[in-house]
């Protein structure tokens, strides 16, 4: 018996036998479906702020009836603004262990103080379409296949911060004992996410050459998001507006989570009572 | 003794090794990608992803590569187990295999590109073992000259005549 030739031509025999057992155990639970993937419906949780950093989480049930892990899955997404990379971030490697239900909880992460300023006040205050890319990756059959799959789409941006309105045809005056104060009412929409955050409203009314009054305001975001800018101003320029109507203006500074809203808004002094 | 002569060989064996050879690393597979760009141009949309493969240039690939296969086979099964010729042209087509394969595996990766998706896959490790397996095949012709040589040495000796069987 020649031994040597033997152990090579087992040898050359076992590795074909090992390719051909992968390569079948691999092929056939994806040809007959035994893997798949699923998003529970009704089980997305929104977008929970964390401090800057804003953190969406993703639940994703796969179903591997297969003889291997699928390995390392990861997500990756890009949000760019016309070119712009606004955020790029990838999820924590998660398994898929053979032979069962596996229930993976997918979150990416996106920090705030990464995005410059300009950016994050197009997020918090615009509304626009940016473009999303996401890539899936993983590794199947003992690591010997890779492979991942990027999709780009375009997303509808809704304003975190959106309607911002300070009426300033709805003015009113109350004496307050030594001066008059002015409230100027305002209102504003905001997204579910920002439940909790500060907003500052810092106003100022000014004519052409100097400023009359300011005001400030802080509010904590809730279901509803109304409230009054109180401006103080001496009796004597409320008496002498009376009298003499001018062009106002109310220049006011919103601010929520580091970005900043600029708004202004004429003001008749005429007719005010 | 010059082993690679050519009244060491047997023709009739050296067809059949290059007729198996070529059937197995020409025809099989330029059956298979005449059939996969058949059915591809019929699949709507397909058109890019035969783009980016290049099944006319596997095919060339595979045609040249394969030939030489089969050229190098001929004389594997034409020189008998035990030659080192029979071995230097095992291992020379293990090695061609070996890059046959890699051709063919487009190098473990593929990527297609499509207007808003895209797809990779890199199979390497499958692509490794396959290499493995030819490299291993390569080592057996070494196995084999190694395990047959005395018995050929053997055999090209003159054969010795018996004593008392001459006659006058």
């Amino acid at each position: 018996m020649r031994w040597g030739l033997l152990a090579v031509r087992l040898s050359i025999v076992a590795v074909n036998l090992i390719i051909i057992a992968i390569i079948l155990m691999s092929v056939l639970p994806l040809a007959t479906g035994k893997v798949q993937v699923a998003v529970p419906e009704d089980e997305g949780a929104g977008p929970v702020m964390d401090g800057r950093k804003v953190t969406m989480s993703v639940p994703v049930d796969i179903t591997n009836d297969g003889y291997f892990d699928i390995e390392g899955l990861t997500v990756r997404f890009k949000i760019t603004d016309g070119g712009r990379v606004l955020s790029e971030r990838s999820s924590e490697p998660v398994d898929a262990k053979a032979g069962r239900i596996n229930h993976l909880n997918i979150s990416i992460m996106m920090d705030l103080d990464e995005i410059d300023e300009e950016h994050l006040e197009r997020l918090v205050f615009g509304s626009g379409i940016l473009d999303l890319d996401v890539t899936v990756e993983g590794g199947y059959s003992l690591g010997l296949v890779r492979a991942s799959i990027s999709i780009r789409e375009h997303m509808d941006w809704e304003p975190m911060v959106k309607g911002v309105e300070i009426d300033t045809s709805k003015v009113w005056w109350e004496n307050n004992g030594s001066n008059m104060d002015m409230l100027v009412p305002y209102h504003f929409e905001a997204s579910g996410i920002l439940r909790g955050e500060r907003v500052a409203i810092d106003a100022e009314i000014v004519n052409s050459t100097s400023a009359l009054g300011s005001a400030s305001a802080g509010i904590i975001i809730g279901d509803v998001n109304d409230g009054e800018l109180r401006f103080v101003v001496p009796q004597d320029r409320y008496l002498w507006l009376q009298e003499h109507p001018e062009k106002l203006t109310l220049v006011a500074d919103i601010s929520v989570m580091g970005a900043t809203m600029h708004l202004e808004r004429p003001l008749e002094t005429g007719g005010v009572t | 003794m010059n082993e690679f002569s050519i009244y060491l060989g047997n023709a009739g064996k050296g067809i059949v090794s290059s007729v198996l050879a070529a059937s197995k690393y020409i025809l099989a597979p330029i059956f298979v990608l005449t059939a996969l760009a058949t059915f591809l141009s019929q699949m709507e949309g397909a058109s890019m992803i035969t783009g980016q493969i290049d099944l006319a240039r596997l095919k060339d690939n595979v045609l040249v590569l394969g030939t030489l296969i089969a050229l190098l086979a001929f004389f594997r099964g034409f020189y008998p187990r035990g030659s080192l010729s029979r071995c230097v042209f095992g291992v020379a087509v293990s090695l061609l295999v070996c890059i046959w394969i890699w051709v063919i595996a487009m190098g473990g990766n593929m990527t297609l590109t499509m207007e808003e998706a895209s797809f990779s896959i890199s199979y390497l490790g499958f692509v490794l073992l396959f290499i493995l397996a030819a490299a291993l095949r390569g080592a057996f012709f070494a196995a084999e000259m190694l395990s047959y040589r005395k018995e050929w040495l053997a055999s090209l000796e003159p054969q010795a005549v018996p004593a008392g069987s001459e006659t006058a």
